[in-house]
């Protein structure tokens, strides 16, 4: 028996205490002369079950690796062990970050995508999950994605090789609740305690196509995208070397809307040339891309714009690349070093 | 007597046994040529393995209460006129990798077992399972005039995962530990060929088109010592009687053959053959 149980008894002379005897013509154990008066009296006899023994545990198993989406320390670890790339998925809630690298894992599922194969992945269930609600096994008519919960930024994690190349580069893909990147637009230095951030090769800022439809929405989402990258900027987590995409999501949404479609795709390209001049000396290289990733109608194929996206994530961080060093003359400080070569004197004269 | 082990791995139903099944009659018939044979009768589970072959010859299918749970068969073998070997096969249970993706664990014995240098590794050709996408359900539903018939969400459980991703991640989990070892082999067989060869593919081109993450991974994300190599292998030639259902025209037809060792056929880059040891000679040493 593991649940507690009601006994009732048949004779009505029951108690709900059990080692009380007036049910079987004994006294009551609370020493009322009038059991009656007893607020134990009349009430079901409550048994209370012996404890279950505990199920003998089973051999212990031998644990592999949980395939889960990666902590701070475990892609800090990942990072040690060769070339990869650290990509930022920074956006408002609803803005598409899950679905992007959902969409991005399900397309290699069809084989390779911009040039680059799949080599394996450690975060093959969190992968697997983010995929499940615009597949056909959810059960769902139109694909959906499960909000990210607020917390500690955890990464997806995929290896590519691109074509033509034999090594593999990891991608990292930071995921965080979108609210917790709004809420930097107030406080610029909590952006200092993301650590995705700065360690970022590319910082992917998101903009939902399915608002830029909407007249009240549009200057509200161009100004969190402007406020967001300022925010950055002045914390110092946005490094010189660090490239930026700007991605307009939800392009089945946008298409949908006939009427409005030209207007947001418009409005976009002109949130990107601002964007562009107060950061181009800011960043390495600003780049738009207009996505589908996990589209909810058929105005869009699944993955359309991803693999120019997928290129731009993967390519060579800048950070690795040589920069000119200019040369400096130094005086010098002694005569005889002023004096010219001789070789240099003949050919000057 | 030198001693070699192949680990035969593959989800549930992927045709494991029904493979042990004919290889036991083709190595105990002698009926055709084959780069292995056998030495002596004497087997680990020859019991098991005589139960399973009688079916086979039958042409009934392999009742899965037979092949419950993880067992290992030995056979005593000759290569060509080399000195006689021991082979023996983990044969584990297909629920042993389905736990190894969806409860992240596997027994210390299959841990044992998955040591092994060589690899068997069996996929149902027939009934790979790929990602379905909703859009696209839309679409052909759009493009026939029909509505989408909605149904209730159903939450993620990682046994719906797709058959390469089951595979992707059964073959990483031999390259790190607790089950890394170090280089090895891995003959793939792509179990009821037969079923497939409509398509008029090689197996490694069957393999690309039904299985694109899988073949990726073999390309670029196994250690570059490690070899593989895909076989078609049809182990039953068509469809057998089940226990408890009608007779079938097929497995009649299968009974009828005077050869019952030319029901089995075996496709690689190579050619074809009857013979189910290549996949077992090419892993050999």
């Amino acid at each position: 028996m593991t649940a507690m149980e009601e006994v009732d008894e048949d004779s009505g002379l029951s108690c709900a205490n059990p080692g009380c005897k007036i049910a079987s013509g004994g006294r009551c154990l609370e020493g009322f002369p009038d059991a009656s008066a007893c607020p134990q009296f009349g009430k079901a006899l409550v048994i209370v079950p012996g404890t279950t023994p505990p199920p003998r545990p089973a051999a212990p198993g031998i644990r592999l690796s949980h395939a889960q989406s990666l902590s701070i320390s475990e892609a800090t670890s990942l990072l040690r062990g060769g070339l990869c790339n650290v990509i930022s998925l920074v956006g408002p809630f609803d803005s598409g970050k899950t679905s992007l690298v959902a969409g991005m894992y399900d397309l290699l599922q069809r084989g390779p995508v911009g040039g680059y194969s799949f080599a394996g992945s450690s975060t093959m269930h969190s992968l697997e999950r983010a995929c499940h609600d615009s597949r056909r096994e959810s059960g769902r008519t139109e694909a959906f994605t499960e909000r990210t919960e607020r917390g500690e930024v955890l990464f997806f994690h995929v290896d590519l090789v691109s074509e033509g190349c034999d090594g593999k580069r990891a991608a990292l893909f930071g995921n965080r609740a979108g609210e917790e990147y709004s809420m930097v637009q107030d406080e610029p230095d909590r952006a200092k305690a993301y650590p995705e951030l700065k360690r970022s090769d590319v910082l992917t800022v998101l903009v939902d196509g399915a608002k830029l439809l909407h007249a009240g929405e549009r200057h509200q989402v161009r100004a969190e995208v402007r406020l967001t990258l300022r925010a950055f900027v002045e914390a110092g987590v946005a490094p010189p070397w660090q490239r930026l995409a700007i991605v307009l999501t939800k392009l089945d949404a946008i298409r949908k809307d006939e009427a409005g479609c030209a207007g947001a795709l418009s409005y976009f390209d002109a949130l990107v040339a601002k964007v562009r001049e107060d950061y181009a000396s800011t960043f390495a290289e600003v780049q738009s891309f207009i996505v589908a990733a996990s589209p909810k109608t058929t105005n869009a194929h699944r993955g359309e714009g991803m693999p120019e996206l997928l290129r731009y994530w993967m390519a060579d961080p800048a950070r690795n690349a040589p920069a000119a060093i200019k040369q400096r003359e130094v005086t010098k400080e002694r005569a005889f070093g002023r004096l010219p070569l001789v070789a240099t004197a003949r050919a000057g004269s | 007597m030198t001693a070699h082990d192949i680990v035969v791995l593959g989800l549930p139903g992927s045709g494991k046994t029904t493979f042990l099944a004919a290889l036991w009659h083709l190595l105990t018939s002698d009926e055709v040529e084959t780069k292995l044979s056998l030495v002596t009768l004497k087997a680990g589970e020859s019991a098991h393995l005589n139960e399973i072959a009688a079916l086979w010859r039958r042409a009934k299918v392999q009742e899965r209460t037979l092949h419950a749970g993880d067992r290992t068969v030995t056979m005593s073998l000759r290569n060509g006129t080399a000195s006689e070997f021991e082979l023996s096969f983990p044969d584990l249970a297909g629920e042993s990798f389905q736990q190894m993706w969806e409860a992240r664990e596997c027994a210390p014995q299959v841990a044992a077992s998955l040591r092994s240098s060589n690899v068997l590794l069996f996929i149902h050709a027939d009934k790979i399972k790929a990602p379905g996408w909703i859009v696209e359900d839309a679409e052909d539903a759009e493009a026939a005039g029909l509505p989408q018939e909605a149904g209730k969400p159903v939450p993620w459980n990682a046994r719906m995962a797709p058959t390469q991703v089951k595979l992707v991640d059964l073959l990483q989990s031999l390259q790190v530990p607790p089950l890394e070892t170090g280089a090895r082999s891995v003959a793939i067989v792509l179990s009821a060929w037969d079923k497939t060869a409509g398509a008029g593919m090689l197996p490694d081109e069957y393999l690309k088109a039904h299985l694109p993450l899988l073949s990726q991974y073999l390309a670029y994300g196994l250690d570059k010592a490690w070899t593989v190599r895909v076989f078609g292998v049809s182990a039953q030639g068509g469809v057998y009687d089940e226990t408890g259902k009608p007779p079938k025209d097929e497995a009649q037809r299968i009974r009828e053959m005077d050869v019952p060792s030319e029901r089995i056929s075996v496709v690689s880059a190579e050619g074809q053959s009857h013979d189910l040891t290549e996949p077992l000679q090419w892993l050999l040493p």
